[in-house]
């Protein structure tokens, strides 16, 4: 945790001159701008802050007091949340918004600075008290973060805040990768905003548009923001990211089943020579597609939310579309508009709705459309896979790509389930141009059975404009049959790896983050149906071998002519030898004459043979 | 070469025809299927969590990085195996792999040899008070090598590399200086093997009573009178010789003295294990591993599919008892076959072999082969008993596991019911073999008494 401390040294001042503590305790922004496919991406940004000594005294006016408390009870010190679900595209939509330093791996993931104590188990029992008031708070399983899911990375994470004992605080972090996030989390996001999703660009927040999105991120992160040692504020950041697709999101509400489109209405490519009145080749669509707030959001924005203390400005909406696209702007107030060659930003001031309406348009653009993104080049591109089939055992293997024309410093981090097993003898690198990749630094944690992950931390240098590929083997456990869900052959889920791309003074100042898509591991499955039968059968076996040694172990041999015939066999024989008599005497009957005095016969010569066989014997 | 002249060749040295073509055999299958032996290093059937050849890698990685190698759930093997590995060269090149199956192949030629002094001693036929009536049909000791030495299960297991082939060299080790009478040595081998995996340990018991008989024997026969000069002649002769009592090492002491030797032994190793290590951690991840069982890979024994099924709340219940099964083997057969001491570590071993929570065929093979050492009393459990059963079901469980493990792992179209149901069946085929075993060891001995029951019809009672 020193080394930790050592590193995050840097990073603590530069947070410091870059973080200026906002002007205003409560600021709200949209950020818009359409991507390729037909998508749109929407960024909603909440920031309330509140002085620390305020914060101290119980005095909340921004901060959620619900969060506070939480946040105090725990003696945590700076907070990150995320709820995250889908894919961002990045090889068609380009970079990360906000440099993937507000999102999070798919399902839930927590990380958290929590003050140690003196006692050695009070962090882990702050941190457990805070995963599950969380957990009751958001709606969500964050209480299954036990300390098999809990890490604690080294270079991976640095505080974004600034904090003046550091070295008492322990990071910790974990997720949930098979967290399904739903609409019972935003509401309980959406109540810790000081408008409660009622007005401003909040009341565009509707779950059913935030849950069909293709890629969604919500975030929370609680940092202390210092301008002098003695002027410090907590502040809170709240961000719903989304990436749209328009044409779904515009479905009307009433019709809302997707069906398909009339024939009469598909725009036909009538070049084609199979072009008839049965037969349509969908002409590819030009241009840009109509939106409005309204349609894809459900609503407008209704009003805003007026806590500025000046009242000149409560929100501001940054639309990004290039310098010829027509933008409605539909409201009764004032709006202040600012417009350059690739942003528009609009500033409202007024207790009105306000809609922002694109009509359809076919821009004279030299580039096509589809290979137009708002968003540059990304620092970095990373995907992960699982290799190999059955399920005893696989691989992993990462793909890390640097497009940019210098190398790049990276730090990669894994956590994985206890149940997956790696081995790390086998990790190998592998760089696209041939040059001998080798990790910087390696962080290893391996797994204890039930108790503890795997953690690896892996800092690389990738070269520029190459390829590295890491990979590993890795043997899956086979669990007890109370440790499998419900679901069992679906598989468990393995948590997204995350890359901290280091900032490269002289190429970019802030660190970015990005995280792969998380794995599906299919484990080896007992019958859940037969626990009786493998004790019974398994039982069975052991006696059997328990018993015939024991047996021979402690009884005696003797000759068969010794022992005494046991009671029960002389009485056995006596019941057979009846038995046998009948079944002779009984055909005996039969055949003969009907007469009495054949039949004693009969029973006098039956008398002779008995005799016979006595003497013989 | 002409065939006479071979067959005279292997008449003369026959151990080291027998050693040489082993060796050649397992250094030849590693060259020209260099796949094989990862293939076997991966196989459930061969390597389990406590002995994979895999995992002492990875161990050994962590080792070389300086971090410690029981801080972690994958490496549970002896710490010492640490240093001896970390002196080859990496199995991942071709040249560590083929050095690792040199060093493997290495220890089969010293459990073979140890098995053939076995063998030779006749320390399965006679002892301090007891003579087989069957002696003259004992096995020879070259048969019993090359049963060891070409025991499919004894060379899949070499090739796959677990390190249990060390548990099982320094059982052999042992027994073989118990036969001797080299007290010393045999209990520190067996401390070793105790060392490596824990349930030699079980053996210590009859080793003790082997080492015990053949001192008491080496005392008499220093002390015997000149007449009956040596221990054949006299054996043939069949005559109880009288023995003075007072020359005799008394048994407490003995036993205390081999109790000590062993605790000391163990203790030395464990130091020396420490300080290696950083921490004592490897004790728990050693030796508790075993007896709590935290890791269900499959294996051909009884324990994995029972813990996979056990209700949580008798987990702890049903490892106790199922430890407290294992010894409560090991004093009853010293008891019974204290006159027989070799067949009470035999079948000792034969319970381990099938009891054992991470089960191999690996120690299956070793045990197979030393129950050969048995080979005497063999027509008596193939006229009496079920052999017949017995092997067809070792036979169809050799054959049947790896595909049913297939179906279920690779193929999903069985499922997990199919290898347990396997396991169950090469357990008990086992089983039945040892019981036949036990059941002509300890007729052989009662006929000994009593010669007129020889062929007869008799009665447990």
């Amino acid at each position: 945790m020193r080394i930790a401390a050592l590193l995050a040294l840097p990073a603590w001042l530069a947070s410091t001159v870059h973080a200026s503590p906002p002007t205003q305790p409560y600021d709200e922004q949209l950020h818009l701008a359409p991507l390729p496919g037909g998508n749109l991406y929407a960024g909603f940004s909440f920031t309330a802050t509140t002085p620390l000594t305020s914060y101290d005294e119980q005095h909340f006016r921004y901060f959620p007091r619900a969060l506070g408390q939480i946040l105090q009870y725990t003696h945590t010190k700076e907070l990150h949340l995320r709820f995250a679900r889908g894919r961002w595209d990045d090889e068609s939509w380009g970079t990360r918004p906000r440099g993937g330093r507000r999102e999070g791996g798919t399902g839930v993931e927590i990380w958290a600075w929590v003050e140690r104590g003196q006692e050695p188990d009070l962090l882990q029992e702050r941190w457990s008290g805070l995963v599950n008031s969380l957990s009751g708070l958001f709606c969500a399983s964050l209480n299954f973060i036990d300390g098999a899911k809990t890490s604690s990375p080294v270079v991976s994470f640095e505080p974004e805040g600034t904090h003046l004992n550091l070295d008492n605080l322990d990071l910790l972090h974990g997720t949930l990768p098979n967290e399904v996030v739903c609409t019972e989390n935003l509401t309980p996001f959406l109540k810790l905003l000081p408008c409660k999703g009622k007005a401003g660009i909040s009341s565009l927040l509707d779950g059913h548009k935030i849950f069909d999105a293709n890629w969604q991120t919500m975030s929370i992160d609680v940092r202390p923001v210092c301008s002098a040692p003695d002027d410090c504020v907590l502040e809170i950041q709240q961000t719903v990211d989304i990436v749209l697709d328009i044409q779904r999101s515009m479905r009307p509400r009433d019709n809302p089943i997707p069906r398909p489109v009339p024939i009469e209405k598909i725009p036909c490519d009538e070049t084609k020579e199979y072009n008839a009145e049965d037969t349509c080749y969908p002409k590819k669509f030009e241009g840009e597609m109509f939106w409005s707030l309204s349609k894809v959001f459900g609503q407008p924005i209704q009003g805003n939310c007026p806590l500025a203390e000046d009242g000149t400005k409560s929100y501001e909406i940054k639309l990004e579309v290039p310098f010829e696209r027509t933008v409605e702007v539909i409201t009764d107030g004032n709006i202040s508009e600012t417009k350059d060659q690739s942003e528009r930003r609009y500033s409202v001031p007024e207790q009105q709705t306000l809609d922002i309406s694109l009509p359809e348009q076919v821009l004279e653009v030299h580039t096509a459309p589809d290979a137009r993104s708002p968003f540059d080049t990304p620092r970095l591109y990373a995907s992960r896979q699982i290799t190999g089939y059955g399920q005893q055992r696989g691989g992993m293997h990462a793909v890390l790509t640097n497009p940019q024309p210098y190398a790049q410093k990276i730090i990669y981090l894994e956590s994985l389930p206890w149940f997956l097993r790696p081995f790390m003898h086998t990790l190998t690198f592998r760089a696209s141009s041939g040059a001998e990749v080798r990790p910087e630094k390696m962080y290893y944690t391996p797994a204890l059975d039930r108790k503890r992950g795997t953690q690896l931390e892996l800092q690389v240098e990738v070269p520029a404009h190459s390829t590295v590929e890491l990979s590993y083997e890795f043997e899956k456990a086979i669990l007890r049959y109370t440790e499998y869900p419900p679901d069992a052959n679906r598989g468990f889920d393995v948590p997204a790896a995350v890359v901290r791309v280091i900032a490269n003074t002289t190429e970019a100042d802030q660190d970015a983050y990005l995280r792969t898509t998380s794995l599906l591991l299919p484990l080896p499955t007992p019958d859940f149906s037969m626990p009786y039968n493998v004790i019974i059968l398994t039982s069975t076996v052991i006696a059997l071998g328990f018993g015939s040694i024991f047996n021979l172990l402690v009884r005696r041999f003797a000759l068969a002519s010794e022992v005494p015939p046991s009671p029960f066999a002389t009485k056995l024989k006596a019941v057979r030898d009846r038995i046998r008599g009948l079944v002779q005497k009984a055909p005996a009957a039969k055949d003969g004459g009907e007469t009495k005095d054949e039949k004693k016969v009969k029973g006098l010569n039956g008398k002779r043979t008995v005799d016979v066989n006595r003497k013989d014997l | 070469m002409p065939a006479s002249t071979r067959a005279s060749v292997y008449h003369e040295h026959p151990k080291a025809v027998l050693l040489g073509a082993a060796a050649t055999l397992r250094i030849l299958l590693a060259l020209v299927f260099p796949q094989l032996p990862a293939l076997l290093t991966g196989r459930v059937e061969i390597s389990t969590p406590v002995n994979s050849f895999k995992r002492l890698q990875e161990g050994l990685y962590l080792y070389e990085k300086g971090l410690d190698p029981y801080n972690g759930g994958v490496f549970h093997q002896a710490p010492l195996l640490l240093p001896l590995f970390s002196l080859l060269p990496s199995s991942a090149t071709w040249l560590g792999s083929l050095t690792s199956i040199i060093l493997y192949t290495a220890l089969d030629l010293i459990t073979a040899n140890c098995i053939f002094r076995i063998a030779q001693s006749g320390a399965a036929l006679i002892s301090r008070t007891f003579t087989s009536p069957r002696q003259d049909r004992a096995w020879s000791a070259a048969s019993i090598t090359a049963i060891y030495l070409f025991n499919p299960f004894t060379v899949l297991a070499c090739l796959g590399r677990p390190t249990t082939v060390f548990t099982t060299a320094f059982t052999a080790l042992s027994l073989s200086h118990a036969c001797q009478g080299n007290t010393i040595t045999a209990t520190f081998a067996i401390a070793i093997a105790s060392y490596i995996s824990l349930h030699p340990l079980l053996l210590l018991p009859a080793i003790g009573i082997l080492c015990y008989d053949q001192v008491c024997q080496r005392e008499s026969l220093a002390t015997e009178s000149s007449n009956v000069s040596t221990r054949s002649s006299k054996v043939i002769a069949g005559v109880k010789v009288a023995v003075d009592q007072r020359t005799q090492p008394k048994p407490v002491i003995f036993a205390a003295q081999i109790s000590a030797t062993f605790a000391l032994a163990l203790a030395v190793l464990l130091l020396l294990s420490r300080a290696l290590l950083p921490s004592w951690q490897f004790i728990p991840s050693v030796y508790a591993t075993p007896l709590t069982l935290p890791d269900l890979t499959p294996n051909p024994g009884v324990w994995w599919y029972f813990f996979i099924e056990m209700f949580d709340a008798f987990r702890s219940f049903f490892l106790g008892v199922f430890w407290l099964h294992m010894l409560a083997y090991s004093v009853p057969f010293c008891l019974r076959l204290g006159r027989q001491p070799l067949a009470a570590a035999v079948l000792m071993m034969g319970v381990i072999a099938v009891f054992e929570p991470y089960a191999n065929i690996g120690d299956v093979g070793f045990w197979l082969s030393c129950l050969c050492l048995l080979g005497h009393v063999f027509e008596l459990s193939s006229i009496h008993r079920y052999t017949f059963p017995a092997l067809a079901a070792i036979l169809y469980g050799t054959l049947l596991g790896p595909a049913f493990h297939h179906l279920w792992i690779y193929a999903g179209s069985g499922n997990a019911n199919f290898f347990y149901a396997i396991t169950l069946v090469w357990s008990l085929g086992l089983l039945i073999l040892l019981t036949d075993t036990l059941y002509s060891v300890l007729r052989d001995e009662w006929e000994n008494d009593r010669p007129e029951g020889k062929g007869k019809e008799i009665r447990q009672i």
